[in-house]
């Protein structure tokens, strides 16, 4: 530290004695390095007390085998050195000097040091100097050579051009002899004493970091959950208890008109529990009237025509969609009508939902549903559009289109189309429909009130809206914290 | 979805005019299919290919003639449809008693006077294997048989025998065998080997004879080889075997309205069916159409439009159903006999909106005001979940299903009887539901061995536990989730358990938990180490546990630094708040 401020105070007098200095030379004149004296130049000019300009200009610097020639000797000079004034035999030279050999007896040939009688070296010149290694070093100290000798070395490949820069340094408006040490920060003692008005401060660093602060994160996807939230309380949506992953098939799939042999209740799609494995079944009177409507139809309709198992009715399996919560929540509000009467009602949730895949890059075995239900004596196809059309816009997807699809226990049915921003094409972003009467009645929901629901997962906007690709990057003990600490804030326009 | 395809030409070709590829995808997309064109090489040649996904609910649009028939009428490219022929046949099929103890029902129907070609018998056994596939559920529930009739002679026999008394040469069979000798060769077909299980150990064997004993199939396994079909086939036997009499129906008729276009006369033939022990008699295929009678008011107020009666009918006709007006209110629906996905008056209407097109209908906000609101816990949980990382923490959000060691071994434990576990998980990643989150945390903290230190990780999450809550009215399903949290600190030089209590009461001075409601007891979990654990009591009850993480669990992912854990049930906080 005593070094440097002699430097800086050393700097401060040249610059006094002299309009203005260069950088090159007064390292040179000071012996230090000249990214040393930089280091200086910056801390006076941060100050103030000097202002440099960079001047830009090319040098030629030694490569690697003229650094090696200049420290040691040239290899014609090397050859040389072993031919005593009696002469030697090539063979026998070769074997003293292997490696350079070659490329040095042919230098030391061109340069008429040497010649050859017959197989035997004898010196042409006496005592020769090793012209190649004197000129590397005037090149080195940043002297000049002839044209001739320089594109010589540039043939040879000792020496190479290099941009250098280099400053010139004149005084700055805070300019003085004397440098006086400026102070990082404030102190309590500064503050208290008044000493701050003597001292000079070192200023705001406009183009440094700032310090990596420890910080707690939420994760990225729950940040999109919270905004999904926000937008179907704003709707008037009301959130349904949906902290049950293990369900009954029953709740999952009969209440639902989902026929037993129903490809989705293949063992291929669905996680069944092994333990528990059969759960014990809720109200007889329901589980009567769904048994009734697989096999032979009700409310309208011929039914599935098949022998009901309330077996496969009580498997237990990981809930394959959150409508297994919203049909018990219909069944819950048809009783809230016997006692109440009608009234209209939406519900959403937003939770875990499985499906016996492997994990890759697009594929999850659990995912987040997002689930919309709305039970209206006035819903129809074109208010249940009405509404997708409402959400999707409060989560910055306007171009939306419908497409006829089959869900077993909605009719009519419909899939949900976006535009992909990225991909610049539609692709499909959710699932809809109004419930079947087959599924309603046996709730207990009039016959007069229409429900309808959509889905779609959370994960999809997500990834389209903080532009993932690999849904593993996001979800799952693989996230690296730092993905969550440096993603942005979530918010759909 | 179940998928078919045909060549481009032959598609168009049936459909009776040629679309570009915005007009096809325009078309399907109105219909509710999807359509790919591609280009396979075939016999060295490049041909130009187009696949269709069909919905699960209609196997009748399972081929190409089926499908392109149904499109014709959706873009209105002929007015009408084909109308076959019903006529009563003389062929009888008797069933035998003991085909109840394998694959009790079966039904018939005979196509005569077939002209086919190399691409329409293509088409036809396409047919068959895709509805083999989905509607036929891998021919568990039923299977089709489809035979040369000029090879056999009727009646025919519907019979189950021991399988060893059933010898003949099957389809692609060089000689006669066994049927037990059949299937140990079978069990090295790619393809077969997979169907075997279904009659594998039943005693007997089902099996259609003719009357001279000739084996036309082995359902739903294989058919002989003696009554084999080719493109040159002039009348086709079909019978179709199952387990489930309705499907079988529905199966039959599917084939035959596919397939009767290519009879010289539209006519479809139909077989009797008797039943030998009850002497019942069924004449096959049953073309029984429905009418279903539906209102305007209905179909109005289902699909948010406003349209009279005639324009249904109209509508109606390009999703080729025929229909009546009965007033200006009211109209009878024939529902076509090879429409299985009909039910009820609302599939009704949704043909009727699809012809309508979806994307026609007027989007409207509904007008019934409801007020919104959140579930308590979940947003409860949310506010624990922001003060957490208010005090410094990371977020994770880890699966709920992990490995069986992962909820054991890997917290240095031998057992875990809360565990609910998974019967057929297709990954060995998910054998069980999580009852805890720290090998989530934990597993996270392995992934972020680089990160810088302190690290200091949190997540508020629901576990699985096994165990009887619930109430009659739902069912009891034996597990039930309950809200956790979990959070983790770790450094190069302490385990931070005082950092982890700090958090710990934090929490609890937010959830208004005063400390006479609240204490730490020594504990002895085998996850923690000896003497730097304690249970996390509440109001007598334990909810809870923190501690320096055992080296045996530190060692077990990788992590060389010391660190301190919790674990909470904060739902009974919660619940309490």
């Amino acid at each position: 530290m005593d070094q440097q401020q002699d430097f800086t105070g050393l700097i401060l007098q040249r610059l006094n004695e002299a309009e203005q200095l260069d950088s090159q030379q007064l390292s040179v004149q000071f012996g230090i390095n000249h990214q040393t004296l930089v280091g200086y130049l910056l801390k006076l000019e941060s100050a103030e007390y000097i202002k440099t300009q960079s001047v830009v200009s090319t040098k030629f610097i030694l490569t690697e085998e003229g650094k090696n020639y200049f420290e040691t000797n040239s290899p014609e000079f090397l050859v040389y050195q072993q031919v005593p004034p009696e002469g030697i035999l090539i063979a026998e030279l070769e074997k003293k000097l292997p490696g350079v050999y070659k490329i040095g007896f042919s230098n030391a040939m061109s340069q008429k040091l040497l010649e050859n009688k017959k197989g035997t070296l004898f010196r042409l010149v006496q005592d020769a100097q090793d012209a190649v290694k004197l000129q590397l070093e005037q090149i080195h100290k940043g002297e000049d050579v002839t044209k001739d000798q320089l594109q010589n070395l540039k043939k040879r490949k000792l020496v190479e051009e290099s941009k250098v820069t280099k400053f010139t340094i004149i005084k700055g408006p805070k300019y003085q002899v004397q440098f006086k040490k400026q102070l990082a920060d404030l102190t309590p003692e500064l503050i208290a004493s008044g000493q701050w008005r003597n001292e000079d401060f070192k200023e705001i660093n406009l183009k440094a970091q700032g310090k990596l602060i420890s910080t707690g994160n939420l994760h990225p996807l729950l940040k999109a959950r919270k905004q999904f939230i926000q937008v179907l309380l704003q709707m008037g949506f009301d959130e349904m208890p949906t902290n049950q992953f293990v369900e009954s098939s029953f709740w999952n799939f009969d209440a639902l008109f989902q026929p037993q042999q129903h490809p989705a209740r293949d063992a291929h799609d669905t996680f069944f529990c092994n333990d528990p494995e059969l759960s014990t079944p809720g109200d007889k009177e329901l589980w009567d009237k769904v048994k009734t409507m697989h096999e032979t139809g009700g409310a309208g309709s011929i039914g599935y025509n098949y022998n009901w198992s309330e077996h496969e009715a009580r498997k237990n399996i990981f809930r394959t969609h959150t409508t297994a919560v919203s049909t018990k929540m219909l069944f819950i509000i048809a009783k809230e009508y016997k006692e109440k009467g009608y009234f209209p009602k939406k519900y959403f949730s937003i939770d875990r939902v499985f499906r016996n895949e492997t994990l890759d890059a697009t594929h999850l075995a659990e995912f987040h549903q997002v689930e919309g239900v709305v039970i209206d004596k006035n819903a129809n196809l074109g208010t249940l559009m009405g509404i997708i059309r409402e959400f999707f816009r409060k989560i910055g997807i306007t171009k939306l289109w419908f497409k006829p699809t089959y869900n077993p226990y909605t009719e009519p049915s419909m899939e949900v189309y976006g535009f992909h921003p990225i991909l610049k094409r539609k692709v499909e972003i959710g699932n809809s429909g109004i419930f079947r009467p087959e599924m309603l009645e046996p709730l207990g929901i009039p016959k007069d009130i229409n429900v309808m629901a959509w889905g779609l997962s959370l994960e999809r906007p997500t990834m389209i809206y903080y532009n993932v690709d690999d849904i593993r990057s996001m979800i799952g003990h693989e996230v690296e914290v730092k993905t969550v600490r440096q993603n942005p804030f979530c918010i759909f326009k | 979805m179940p998928k078919i395809s045909s060549t481009r030409d032959h598609f168009f070709k049936l459909l009776g005019k040629e679309l570009n590829e915005q007009q096809l995808e325009d078309l399907t997309f109105a219909f509710g299919i999807e359509a790919e064109e591609y280009e396979e090489l075939e016999n060295g040649q490049n041909v130009k290919k187009i696949s269709f996904e069909i919905a699960a609910n209609r196997p009748d649009l399972l081929c190409i003639e089926s499908l392109s028939q149904a499109l014709r009428l959706y873009i209105g490219e002929n007015q009408g449809k084909i109308q076959y022929k019903i006529v009563q046949g003389t062929e009888k099929l008797y069933v035998k008693a003991a085909t109840s103890q394998v694959r009790p029902y079966v039904v018939a129907a005979i196509l005569r006077n077939v002209e086919l070609d190399p691409n329409s018998y293509q088409s036809f056994i396409d047919f068959q294997d895709k509805l083999h596939q989905n509607y036929c559920r891998k021919r568990t529930l039923v299977s089709i048989g489809t035979h040369d009739l000029d090879t056999i002679k009727g009646p025919f026999y519907y019979n189950a025998l021991p399988p060893q008394d059933i010898v003949f040469k099957a389809l692609k069979q060089t000689e006669q065998l066994s049927s037990v000798q059949l299937f140990e060769k079978l069990e090295h077909d790619q393809y077969l080997k997979h169907y075997l299980h279904i009659i594998k150990n039943s005693p007997v064997y089902p099996v259609i004879l003719d009357s001279n004993n000739v084996v036309l199939s082995l359902p739903p396994i294989i058919n002989g080889d003696h009554s084999k079909m080719s493109h040159q086939t002039k009348n086709i036997l079909i019978e179709v075997t199952a387990t489930d009499h309705h499907r079988a129906q529905n199966t039959l008729l599917c084939i035959v309205n596919g397939f009767a276009q290519y009879t010289q006369a539209y006519e479809i033939e139909t077989v009797e069916i008797i039943y030998e022990e009850t002497g019942k008699s069924i004449i096959t295929p049953i073309f029984n159409e429905r009418q279903v009678v539906t209102n305007l008011k209905y179909i109005n107020g289902i699909l948010g439009v406003n349209i009279t009666v005639q324009q249904s009918i109209e509508l109606l006709k390009k999703m080729g159903i025929n229909s009546q007006a009965i007033d200006d209110q009211q109209l009878s629906v024939t529902v076509p006999y090879y429409r299985t996905d009909i039910l009820q008056e609302c599939d009704i209407a949704e043909d009727i909106g699809i012809a309508y097109g979806y994307n026609n209908i007027e989007f409207k906000i509904p007008e019934a005001a409801t007020s919104g609101g959140e579930y308590q816990l979940n947003k409860l949980s949310d506010m624990v979940r922001e003060e957490v990382a208010l005090c410094g923490f990371v977020e994770c959000l880890n699966f709920v299903l992990c490995q069986n060691r992962e909820i054991t071994e890997l917290l240095n434990k031998t057992e875990n009887n809360l565990k609910v576990g998974i019967q057929n998980s297709k990954s060995d990643l998910f054998q069980c539901a999580r009852t805890t989150l720290m090998a989530g945390i934990l597993k996270t903290l392995k992934t972020n061995q680089r990160s810088k230190l302190p690290i200091q990780l949190f997540e508020v999450a629901d576990v699985v536990h096994k165990g009887q809550k619930g109430n009659e009215i739902e069912g009891i399903v034996g597990a039930y989730n309950r809200r956790f949290l979990c959070a983790v600190h770790s450094d190069n030089d302490s385990s931070g358990l005082e950092i982890i209590h700090g958090l710990l009461d934090q929490l609890m001075v937010k959830l208004k938990v005063t400390q006479e409601n609240y204490s730490l007891q020594k504990s002895t979990d085998s996850t923690f180490f000896p003497g730097l654990q304690a249970n996390i009591v509440y109001k007598g009850q334990n909810i809870g546990i923190m501690g320096v993480i055992h080296p045996l669990v530190l060692n077990n992912i990788d992590w060389p630094f010391p660190a301190a854990m919790i674990e909470l049930d904060v739902q009974t906080l919660l619940e309490d708040f």
